[in-house]
């Protein structure tokens, strides 16, 4: 194969009110691995998804092999033989393996098995044994990625892009997947890959381009940018530290589970909470983190089991429906149960304190103070956004979950729940976020915190609870954190 | 996607919405103006139209379509349908007309309807809040067996004899205003006021948009599904009441599966979506007058009864599409 020159030229794209991307240029040679990085909203996907045709680049050029190709649509990228893999695969579930590797060229009187043969080559290029007459929804979600990226190999596979594949990777998916890459760079393909991690990027990627609102800030060989020049121009200042607070003491019991049981997860758990504590609660995958702090906050139905809270005269038994009263709950997954996505970010903010909104006479709510309460947290919170009236949809994930918790914020709650709070989120945004999380501590609210991010929960954590199959298998002081020991209780 | 070009608009600048689109973007307003416009078209060419009889009958008519739209909206926003709206007004109206033609007592006989009517949208909001049960098919099946009722219960004849009070109350008028004008506003207004303006209203709302996010916000959702089937049902009760009153008698007739077809128009002109979170009062409320100036210049015109379904069908599938265009003007998409 001849050596492949892709070249952006000055990329520019513009949405009403974001300019996300602007003269964008970067060369990428076949047989070499671009890793591109950056913070959330810092224009990644939209760069990828103009070469994959789903948005259309307001300016600019894209030559291959130095002849201006254009790109409307993602067929258009097909045909030039770009592959795109998604984040999340995009799969057609009830279709097969070959099928779905084949969608685009799909026609009526499929010669079956011609089909899972020409399918069959592809994967075995992957070293992977799925079957092709598989129906894809069958498929562990690493092995759906495999049938992505066999799609876009299918198309010719000289140029693939690979937006955050791993998101949804075991560690020896995620293994595989690097083999795979390594092959076809090999091949002379030239790759793009995508992420937030950026000890991924520095692992399979030759050269490496930081990007920040839209512009190349940093780029060249990985091997010859440090580590911490790239955080820097990640964030576009000094890293934010954590600090690590003196040893404080916790006396006063504010809230307290006993033997919480609901079906599989959780089984028999009891624990306390005291007031300014952040308690970790760590686990592995469906270990019932999720489903216990659903239990508790009266989402799932237990079987057995009471919560007492201390609502300012001392410890008293609360039921599972009056819980959220005194709680705010930051769930896992935002998109799904955590904002009102078609609405302005003031609506979203108050969306749960509509009581502390009710006028005399009629009890009719002041939407006034609303929108002035919104952007007072929105200042707080620094949230980037052009006005309160911004639809919650168009922002950011960082910016999302910064809105998720100004709304708990604006409640005040006495119990915090927050299930995995910096997940899908940029370096800045975090920061921000475990601040906020330290200071509302200090302030004397207790915080339970479920992350399956091992560094959140040392820097955050005063006490870790260790969830075993739906149990509290150990309880670990502050002082004895340690990866290896929080390790041998989850297994 | 008319933004593609303006690669020279600085980042942060917010581009303003032209006045039009603004003005486009308003369902109320639009269908305002193209009712305004058939309104001023239809007295040109049809003199009976701008009569005062002729008005006052468009507005009766629009009293009994425009109460149970609006109980319509209600469960509209949460993503539900009340298929059984016309043939439990016209059930409960029968049953209240059967007791108050025993007793004479127009009084017990109101009361009936209207708690017939709130017991079957009880029945409704049980179904489909607390046993999840899926709102179409319950709303379906009680709307079937409320009109097999109606029918075998009557023996498909009406229920006569009520007191002669009972029209002059509900279907009289005050100061030449017809009196189903004066309750259709009273309820419509508090309707709106309770919809847009109290935290029960925005937890309709919360529901409709999404029901997690909601349930997490502490929104007890199961209470809120069932208290919409209950307005409901209160909202055909009050038709029943104004129904049987402006004929003086109750049979199956008076609300047959028919009548749904006008409800959801009405509902839907005015804005709401079937898809949940949308819609608006004073929006059903213009669609259900669009809606009977409609049928109403249909009846003028002499048009057959049966071709007034197939422009009924046609006007709903044009609006859902003048829907889908308005929502793309100025449709912001950012990832």
């Amino acid at each position: 194969m001849e050596n492949m020159v892709l070249k952006l030229e000055n990329i520019s794209k513009v949405f009403p009110g974001v300019k996300a991307l602007s003269d964008v240029t970067i060369e990428a040679r076949g047989g070499e691995v671009t890793g591109l990085i950056g913070v959330n909203g810092a224009g990644k996907s939209t760069l990828m998804n103009i070469l994959g045709g789903v948005h259309r680049a307001s300016g600019g050029k894209i030559f291959i092999n130095g002849e201006e190709i254009s790109i409307h649509s993602p067929q258009d990228a097909e045909n030039h033989g770009i592959g795109f893999i998604h984040q999340e695969p995009i799969t057609f579930n009830f279709m097969t393996v070959a099928e779905n590797i084949f969608l685009s060229k799909l026609k009526r009187g499929v010669n079956y098995r011609k089909l899972n043969e020409e399918a069959k080559k592809y994967l075995q290029m992957m070293d992977c044994d799925i079957k092709p007459n598989m129906k894809v929804g069958d498929l562990p979600i690493g092995e759906r990625q495999m049938v992505e990226i066999a799609r876009a190999l299918s198309c010719g596979g000289k140029i693939l892009l690979f937006d955050e594949p791993t998101a949804s990777f075991t560690t020896t998916e995620k293994k595989k997947l690097f083999e795979i890459i390594r092959e076809l760079k090999n091949h002379g393909a030239v790759i793009f890959f995508i992420s937030h991690f950026l000890d991924e990027v520095e692992e399979i990627s030759d050269k490496t381009v930081v990007l920040r609102d839209g512009r190349v800030v940093i780029s060249g060989w990985t091997k010859d940018i440090p580590r911490s020049e790239i955080l820097r121009n990640m964030i576009g200042g000094e890293v934010v530290q954590l600090d690590e607070s003196a040893k404080r003491v916790f006396d006063e019991v504010v809230f307290k589970a006993e033997g919480i049981t609901a079906g599989k997860a959780p089984v028999d758990v009891s624990f306390q909470l005291h007031k300014g504590e952040i308690v970790g609660l760590w686990g592995l995958m469906g270990s019932g983190r999720t489903e216990l702090v659903q239990t508790l906050y009266g989402l799932n139905r237990a079987d057995r089991g009471k919560v007492y809270i201390d609502t300012g005269h001392g410890l008293k038994h609360v039921s599972f429906k009056k819980v959220r009263e005194y709680c705010g709950y930051v769930t896992e997954a935002r998109h799904d149960d955590g904002l009102f996505l078609p609405w302005p970010i003031w609506k979203n903010i108050t969306s749960p304190n509509l009581k502390a909104y009710k006028k005399k006479p009629f009890s009719f709510l002041d939407f006034k103070k609303q929108k002035e309460d919104a952007e007072e947290y929105v200042k707080k919170l620094n949230v980037k956004t052009p006005s309160v009236q911004t639809r919650i949809e168009s922002l950011s994930g960082g910016n999302q979950q910064k809105v998720i918790m100004a709304k708990w914020l604006l409640r005040k709650p006495h119990i915090f729940l927050l299930d995995e709070p910096t997940r899908g989120v940029d370096v800045g945004a975090k920061a921000e976020i475990h601040k906020m999380i330290q200071n509302l501590a200090r302030e004397g609210t207790a915080c339970l915190l479920i992350s399956s991010e091992i560094e959140e929960i040392f820097a955050l954590s005063d006490r870790v609870l260790v969830l075993n199959r739906g149990r509290i298998a150990a309880e670990i002081d502050k002082a004895n954190i340690d990866k290896e020991i929080l390790m041998s209780y989850c297994v | 996607m008319s933004d593609i070009n303006n690669s020279g608009v600085s980042a942060v600048d917010k581009k303003p919405m032209h006045p039009l689109t603004a003005k486009l973007k308003n369902p109320n307003l639009l269908l305002l103006f193209v009712g305004v416009v058939i309104i001023v078209f239809i007295s040109l060419f049809v003199p009976k139209f701008m009569t005062w009889r002729n008005i006052s009958s468009v507005i009766v008519q629009a009293s009994s379509t425009g109460l149970m739209a609006i109980g319509l909206t209600f469960v509209i926003i949460t993503a539900g349908i009340d298929l059984s709206l016309p043939t439990v007004m016209a059930f409960s109206a029968i049953i209240g007309c059967m007791v108050m033609s025993k007793t004479q007592n127009e009084l017990l006989g109101v009361l009936v309807i209207i708690l017939v009517a709130m017991a079957i949208g009880a029945f409704n909001g049980l179904s489909v809040a607390k046993f999840k049960m899926v709102p179409m098919i319950v709303t379906l099946a009680v709307s079937t067996i409320a009109s097999g009722a109606s029918n075998w219960i009557t023996g498909a004849k009406s229920v006569g004899g009520l007191p002669a009070s009972f029209k002059q109350i509900f279907a009289g008028n005050v100061l030449g205003v017809p009196t189903q004008a004066i309750i259709l506003i009273v309820v419509a207004v508090i309707m709106h006021l309770l919809l847009s303006k109290t935290t029960f209203g925005q937890h309709l709302y919360q529901t409709g948009v999404n029901e997690k996010t909601a349930r997490v916000n502490g929104v007890n959702t199961d209470r809120v599904k069932f208290l919409i089937y209950l307005i409901s049902g209160l909202m055909a009760g009050i038709a029943g009441v104004l129904g049987s009153a402006q004929l003086a008698s109750a049979g199956p007739s008076l609300g047959t599966q028919d009548q749904f077809m006008d409800i959801v128009c009405a509902t839907v002109l005015g804005g709401a979506s079937v898809m949940g979170g949308k819609g608006t009062i004073v929006g059903t409320i213009i669609g259900s007058i669009f809606m009977s100036v409609i049928t109403n210049v249909m009846n003028l015109y002499g048009v057959e009864y049966f071709i007034t379904f197939v422009i009924k069908g046609a006007t709903i599938i044009l609006f859902t599409y003048f829907d889908l265009i308005r929502n793309k003007i100025g449709e912001v998409r950012v990832r």
